[in-house]
């Protein structure tokens, strides 16, 4: 019975009704984007540091990342990579001989972590090859090339084509050296790696190391980030002798933006439902003002208040359901159209250096966080319409009955 | 005359009034602390890059920063270096001789980053003291090296070992030195705790041949809207025989990522914006209906429609001003409370930023700039729902409206 007199009331005064409705579609429209554009944000940081060059998953023989001793390799590397290649989920697998040395040119020295890779198999774990902005990556039949970052070329004043000698500590710790040819000059986003990585064909470093084929570092790529969880424990659980690494172990300062941008996105979210709060609790003042006379009119013929506070509530929140399913259907189509085209984050700031897709931003939101947000929504609504509903049934009837 | 019959209008319905400059100041609430806090991260996010390592500018050598040769390094005359010290706002100056060189103890051979320091200054601007973790803290002019952990335990050496150092000193002298080790130091990021060598300034300089010579001085100031300044009397200390580095030059991955974090926090903030815009013309929206009754017979008492509108109008520039005005000075506690009592982070985000070092807090802004173009913004809005009341009167009829 009153829930029937609050929906005639809602559609007696269609106008006033439409107004919280957009309110409230927009405000859930605003929500929803708002935490899907963060959430992309937050997903494309992430995946830029996973596809320069850390992949989901790392494994190492313990002690290794501490260390970086040359003869920590992991024992039967080889075998291992072909294991987990044919493991379930598991895009690209990529072994890594690394050693720390140093670059040499004319012009100055620098210390750089040498990666020797298999070019074919780290394409698949890693975006190295995309970040080229000169050269080739890989394609020479020569001996010794390799790609180096465009700011270590700037610091040792290099040039495609010109050599640079790099020197490490060999298995038995003597110092080795030897000359390589630029194959290759890359830029990512992160000009500290640009300056202190270096990447060249494992066999041309297992040569120099004068060493049969060994891997320190297996990089993994998995075919979504969300199998992470899943995969590693398994690794875990079959490798007990190797440490297992995800991301977030890995980069941890990575972690720490994302993390950062989690808490602010909800700080946002909260500021949105809090807007969205005054927005509604001042229209609803506003239209509990307008309606004075007829509110007076009900008590004096005999309505009890607390039935008009929750009709005035039930009204509300029939708005608010109404207005939070458009928004759920604004939110989301506005949300499926922006995953597929991107926003184009240079159109917001200027003099912003174009550095690859990282600019562009694909929002998206999984499917619980709809159901999250348009539950606050109407919680919210609910909470914006106490006011107005106290303030009607502190009405005086006999005063209101004659205000116009 | 219509002036004052606005103004009259205002205070004879009080708390409608007071209800539509609510949902004004609300806005401009809203918008300054979520720009506050955007803004605050940033600054905040610069400061700690600043205090860890580089400062917020830093006198070099001409070229140096490309090619980090110490052939590049300068000689500042005596009293330069106090001067800068002493200019308004700078916190801490500290004068720094950094090179790349091997570093061997038994059979592990390592390549560092040497540095000497001033070790009270040093400490002065990046708090090194309070990362040391075993033995002592260097002291100046002290013929010992300090450690960073990582490197330590790479090379398996403790305090009471003799650390060689060997590389190239200036103008390709050859530098080579058996120092005592005297301290470790736990540095927060794995790229510093594994490569960093200290030593005192002079001692250095010995190693390295340099004389009396820096490659750069480091400086901290109090708060980055100082910069220009002090950028200024420092170039007026040093001539321009050097080159000045501001954090930016020096931090790009920094700037591009803070730029790229505001394009979205821009797409935030605009999303606020339509929520804001929707309950402030809510809000309007049900004022003009209630008053619906009142305009009807004004109107029929012979009060032309373009009058009327010049009442209204006028009437909601006074609202957005009173909404504005309050809005401004009742965010400054709200910023300031903020600004003292930063939200702090939990979980994982709070973990991740405690192994980089960094305290885990949301900071905000108390920039002016902020209060006034977000006002500025919220006044537009509240402005242009003024145009709402015009089309209502515009299509007002006056035999039906005195009817309500």
């Amino acid at each position: 019975m009153l829930v029937l007199l609050a929906w005639k009331n809602v559609w007696r005064n269609r106008k006033r009704s439409l107004i919280i409705i957009t309110a409230i579609t927009f405000g859930l429209w605003g929500g929803l984007l708002a935490d899907a554009v963060m959430m992309g944000w937050g997903e494309s940081m992430v995946n830029t540091a996973i596809d320069r060059d850390i992949g989901h998953i790392q494994i190492h023989k313990p002690g290794f990342t501490a260390n970086r001793d040359t003869d920590m390799y992991i024992p039967e590397g080889m075998e291992l990579i072909k294991k987990i290649r044919s493991m379930p989920g598991v895009e690209g697998v990529s072994g890594r001989t690394l050693v720390d040395g140093m670059a040499a040119s004319p012009a100055s020295t620098y210390g750089v972590r040498i990666e020797g890779i298999d070019p074919e198999n780290e394409r698949r774990v890693t975006d190295i090859k995309d970040l080229l902005i000169k050269g080739q990556y890989f394609k020479t039949k020569k001996r010794n090339p390799i790609l180096i970052g465009q700011k270590l070329a700037n610091r040792l004043n290099l040039k495609l084509h010109s050599k640079i000698v790099l020197s490490f500590p060999a298995m038995d710790n003597s110092l080795v050296y030897g000359a390589f040819r630029i194959e290759g000059i890359f830029k990512s986003q992160s000009s500290a790696f640009d300056e202190s990585h270096v990447f060249v064909k494992r066999k041309d470093l297992l040569r120099l190391l004068n060493s049969p084929p060994i891997v320190h570092e297996i990089a993994i790529r998995l075919d979504s980030s969300g199998l992470v969880p899943a995969v590693s424990s398994e690794l875990k659980g079959e490798y007990p002798g190797l440490s297992v690494k995800t991301w977030r172990e890995i980069a941890p300062e990575t972690a720490a933006i994302a993390g950062a941008m989690e808490t602010w996105s909800y700080v946002f979210v909260g500021i949105i439902l809090m807007a969205l709060i005054f927005g509604i609790t001042n229209t609803m003042l506003m239209a509990v003002m307008e309606r004075t006379q007829e509110l007076g009119i009900l008590m004096a013929v005999g309505m009890k208040k607390g039935k008009v506070f929750v009709m005035i509530l039930f009204e509300t929140i029939m708005l608010s359901i109404t207005g939070g399913v458009c928004g759920m259907i604004a939110g989301a189509a506005t949300i499926v159209i922006l995953s597929h085209r991107g926003i184009d984050l240079t159109a917001f700031a200027s003099s912003l250096e174009s550095f690859g897709a990282s600019t562009v931003l694909y929002p998206f939101l999984p499917a619980g966080m709809y159901i999250a947000l348009v539950g606050m929504i109407i919680a919210a609504a609910s909470i914006a319409s106490t006011m107005p509903a106290w303030k009607a049934i502190h009405l005086k009837p006999s005063e209101a009955i004659r205000t116009y | 005359m219509y002036f004052l019959l606005s103004w009259r209008n205002l205070w004879r319905n009080k708390k409608r009034t007071i209800i539509a400059a609510a949902s004004v100041f609300f806005a401009v609430l809203l918008a300054v602390v979520m720009r506050s806090g955007q803004k605050g991260s940033y600054s905040y996010m610069i400061d700690s890059s600043a205090k860890l390592f580089t400062g917020y500018m830093q006198v070099q050598g001409k070229g140096y920063w490309d090619n980090r040769s110490l052939d590049r390094s300068i000689t500042l005359k005596p009293g330069q270096e106090k001067k800068i010290a002493e200019t308004e706002h700078v916190t801490a100056a500290t004068p720094r001789l950094e090179a790349f060189s091997l570093v061997a103890y038994k059979t592990g051979t390592r390549v560092a980053q040497i540095i000497g320091i001033d070790p009270s200054l040093e400490d002065n601007m990046t708090g090194l003291k309070k990362r040391l973790i075993k033995g002592s803290y260097l002291t100046a002019g002290s013929g010992s090296v300090m450690i960073a952990q990582g490197l330590a335990d790479i090379l398996k050496i403790t305090t009471g070992d003799e650390l060689i150092i060997y590389g190239q000193g200036y103008h390709g002298q050859i530098a080579a030195a058996r120092l005592p080790v005297t301290g470790i130091v736990k540095l927060p990021f794995s790229e510093m705790n594994n490569n960093m060598v200290y030593l005192s300034l002079s001692e250095a300089q010995d190693v390295f041949s340099a004389g009396n010579r820096i490659t750069s001085l480091a400086i901290m100031i109090d708060n980055i809207s100082n910069l220009g300044a002090v950028e200024k009397k420092v170039r007026e200390i040093t001539g321009d025989k050097f080159t000045i580095m501001t954090w930016d030059e020096m931090l790009p991955d920094l700037v591009q990522s803070i730029k790229l974090d505001n394009a979205t926090g821009i797409i935030m903030i605009i999303i606020l914006y339509i929520v804001i815009a929707f309950g402030v013309f809510g809000t309007v929206m049900m004022m003009t209906s209630e008053r619906r009754k009142e305009f009807g017979i004004l109107i029929s008492v012979g009060m032309k429609k373009s009058k009327l509108v010049l009442v209204t109008t006028m009437e909601t520039i006074f609202i957005s001003f009173l909404g504005v005005v309050a809005g401004m000075l009742g965010s400054i506690p709200v910023i300031l409370y903020l600004y003292y009592n930063p939200i702090y982070m939990t979980g994982d985000a709070a973990g991740a930023f405690k192994t980089i070092g960094v305290e885990p807090i949301m900071k905000f802004s108390t920039n002016p700039e902020i209060f006034y173009s977000q006002s500025f913004v919220v006044l537009i809005i509240a402005l242009a729902t003024a145009v709402y009341p015009v089309l209502f009167i515009n299509r007002i009829q006056p035999a039906k409206a005195i009817h309500g």
